[in-house]
């Protein structure tokens, strides 16, 4: 009778760290989304700078930059606001560099470019040639600053979240 | 009622009972219970009964069932533990890169004029060809090093807000890679 005492408190001890965590409730780490989104800049400026690299290159790159936003979503490293936007600057970079010279899939890609352009830059969207790209990548490198800003408010966001929770939660005073 | 008849011997149970009594009392001293009991309580192993003793099926269920559990426990605490952060790594290796050998090793100054470079030893050789590795970005990166994230390295440093407008409004990147290779280009 002991024996099993002894075994059930040290299954109990073994137990009770991983029963006692709580899942995701690491902080933000802000370092890694600041590196996510330098990490695009960084990509096109190299390319824009040597003038090396095509479609390969770009997609490449974005395909390591999709694997690591989500294994840092999967870390609770970027928020899932922040997970979103990104996720949706890659698929529109991939949109914009992809080949299509039968012009099958030109109807789905112009619409969310389309809807993309409108969102960001609140402009409507010329459709092709040089001006329509000047339009795409005018909101990519904004929406690329945005969620810079969202980053860097993140704390400021969280404050007034805190407060408001500690307005609501406090008891009422009474009025004499 | 009760008179002397029922006290009197009568009573047949009674009389079933002390029979009984005396005929254990009996065969206790004659079988020596006294000496039997001494002897077995000198002698070196004693055996406990078998019921006092988990029996083996029952006590093979309970090794079973303990292992299980503490399998279980093990296999939840790796999975979860897989995808926690580990913030040490870039600690120490900002620790690292402060120390003044390394950062002459990793940054070198440029050698001036009137000084010339010694050529490095094995270890500085080795030690600057694992930093040369670790911070290129077309490099293989390091297993487990950066938390396993294969484009970015959240340790760097920080392009910067300004930095960042400059490269991609100001220098115009994104419009230049996508004006070089897009196909919208071409549709237009």
């Amino acid at each position: 009778m002991l024996k099993k005492a002894i075994g059930l408190l040290v299954l109990a001890f073994l137990t009770a760290p991983i029963l006692a965590e709580e899942p995701g409730s690491s902080p933000v780490d802000k370092k890694v989304g600041y590196a996510l989104i330098d990490g695009i800049g960084e990509t096109f400026h190299q390319m824009a700078m040597s003038g090396s690299g095509g479609v390969e290159k770009v997609n490449t790159a974005v395909e390591k930059f999709m694997a690591d936003a989500r294994k840092a979503k999967e870390q609770g490293q970027v928020d899932p606001v922040f997970f979103a936007r990104y996720v949706r600057i890659l698929a529109i970079i991939k949109i914009a560099v992809a080949p299509d010279p039968q012009g099958i899939l030109v109807p789905m890609f112009d619409d969310e470019l389309r809807r993309f352009v409108r969102e960001v830059l609140g402009e409507d969207y010329k459709g092709s040639g040089p001006q329509a790209i000047g339009q795409v990548a005018n909101a990519i490198a904004d929406e690329l600053v945005n969620l810079h800003l969202y980053l860097d408010d993140i704390e400021t966001k969280e404050k007034l979240r805190k407060a408001w929770d500690d307005k609501l939660s406090a008891p009422a005073k009474k009025e004499e | 009622m009760t008179g002397p008849e029922q006290k009197g011997g009568s009573d047949p149970i009674r009389e079933l009972v002390e029979a009984e009594e005396s005929q254990a009392l009996a065969r206790f001293r004659d079988t020596g219970f006294g000496e039997r009991l001494k002897r077995r309580l000198t002698e070196p192993t004693v055996t406990p009964p078998l019921s006092g003793r988990l029996r083996p099926a029952w006590r093979a269920a309970w090794v079973s069932l303990a292992v299980l559990i503490v399998l279980g426990a093990t296999a939840v605490w790796l999975s979860r533990s897989g995808t926690r952060s580990i913030d040490s790594g870039p600690a120490v290796a900002a620790h690292f890169r402060g120390l003044p050998g390394l950062q002459a090793i990793e940054f070198p100054a440029p050698a001036s004029a009137g000084v010339s470079a010694l050529p490095a030893s094995p270890l500085e050789k080795n030690i600057s060809s694992v930093l040369s590795v670790s911070k290129g970005t077309g490099g293989t990166p390091i297993p487990g090093s950066s938390r396993g994230f294969s484009a970015i390295d959240p340790a760097s440093e920080r392009l910067g807000l300004q930095r960042f407008y400059e490269i991609l409004v100001i220098d115009r990147s994104i419009e230049r890679v996508l004006s070089d290779i897009s196909p919208k280009i071409k549709e237009g």
